[in-house]
């Protein structure tokens, strides 16, 4: 891969890429982190990175990326007891208007989305937010197009019973 | 799990919500759940749930990427991409390097002809031809050729030296040797082999 095309995916992707990691890990500081991890992976094995799954190894290398994330938020938290473990919602991301505007609904589904397990967290974002097809994400994920409907499935189940339950109790 | 007309469960329905709400469900199912959901309100509350969740999914923002976060990575790929312009060479003849022996060896020989015939060619046309200045120039244009010979012949054993000597004759050479100590003691064994023979038959 040549700088041109370089710069190319880069420009392509560069907001996928940081959607994808801002409603997976919720933190946009830790997302640009991220997202600068990848692309500078990928130049580094720019002559290793097969330019036709280009998009594939992205997401796969930023699904990983945010694994170690949140993993390491995780070790820290457990030596420092904090709020580190507490999803912080992405609504920071949004202008002050839609940010008035943004549902209860909406809100509450971002932060039940924040404590989805994976594979379903990243494939509800990939499917439902980014709107990726069944072959992209199972050709990202390296898993059969089968699983990735199961956990879909899976997935959205988790996200209504969680929401059934934070909108019961604001209800109440 | 099928659900018979008089009994229908509520973990098949459960099952089936997303599917519904997808517009996924094979027709007779469909006309199952739906007259489900008349009678069910928590079946038809979790039903509304999926759709509100999805039509919220596909409407959440698609948040633009900082430059912040890709302009770092992007000046450095530009500054090793120079970087390593610079390093490839310009010749055309990939790895040929420029060595002081092949710019002053042709460098001699140009020399040694053009020279005298300059000299020679501006004598004649100043002045008549004297018989005793043509033998010397004569002379000169010997010493010139046979330096350029010998140049050649030096240059000649050099490159035969390297090339042929050490690329081809060489491992020939050492290659029959091999082949000749391997013959030997071939004949060496089948000798050993056949006296032991001679004797034991005798």
């Amino acid at each position: 891969m040549k700088l041109r095309e370089f710069e190319r995916v880069v420009s392509e992707s560069r907001d996928r890429l940081y959607g994808y990691a801002l409603y997976f890990l919720g933190r946009r500081e830790e997302a640009e982190d991220v997202v600068q991890e990848v692309y500078m992976k990928l130049w580094e094995r720019r002559r290793d990175v097969d330019g036709s799954r280009v998009d594939g190894w992205l997401v796969s290398v930023t699904r990983n990326a945010c694994r170690d994330r949140l993993r390491r938020r995780k070790v820290r938290s457990a030596v420092n007891v904090d709020s580190d473990l507490l999803p912080e919602i992405a609504g920071d991301e949004l202008s002050p208007e839609a940010q008035a505007s943004g549902s209860l609904f909406e809100n509450t589904v971002r932060s039940v989305l924040s404590q989805l397990p994976d594979p379903q967290r990243s494939i509800v974002i990939l499917r439902e937010i980014q709107g990726m097809s069944y072959r992209e994400i199972a050709s990202a994920l390296d898993l059969p197009m089968t699983s990735v409907k199961v956990y879909l499935h899976r997935g959205r189940r988790a996200l209504r019973a969680e929401l059934s339950k934070v909108l019961h109790r604001e209800a109440v | 799990m099928k659900p018979s007309d008089n009994h229908i469960d509520r973990a098949w329905a459960d099952e089936r919500v997303e599917a519904y709400a997808d517009g996924l469900l094979p027709r007779r199912e469909r006309k199952v759940f739906e007259s489900m959901l008349r009678s069910d309100a928590d079946l038809a509350h979790q039903v509304d749930l999926a759709k509100q969740l999805r039509r919220t999914l596909s409407g959440l923002p698609a948040p633009a990427c900082p430059d912040a976060a890709v302009e770092p990575v992007l000046a450095r790929a530009r500054r090793e991409d120079a970087r390593e312009r610079e390093r490839v060479p310009v010749s055309r003849f990939g790895n040929f390097r420029l060595t002081p022996a092949r710019v002053l060896v042709p460098a001699t020989i140009v020399l040694a002809v053009v020279v005298p015939l300059w000299v020679i060619d501006g004598e004649r046309s100043e002045r008549p031809h004297d018989p005793a200045e043509v033998q010397a120039a004569l002379e000169e244009v010997k010493l010139a050729l046979s330096y350029v010979s010998r140049a050649g012949r030096e240059t000649g054993s050099a490159i035969r030296h390297m090339a042929v000597d050490q690329a081809l004759i060489g491992p020939v050479r050492r290659a029959i040797d091999r082949a000749d100590i391997g013959s030997r003691k071939i004949n060496e064994t089948g000798t050993a082999a056949s006296s032991r023979e001679s004797r034991g038959t005798s």
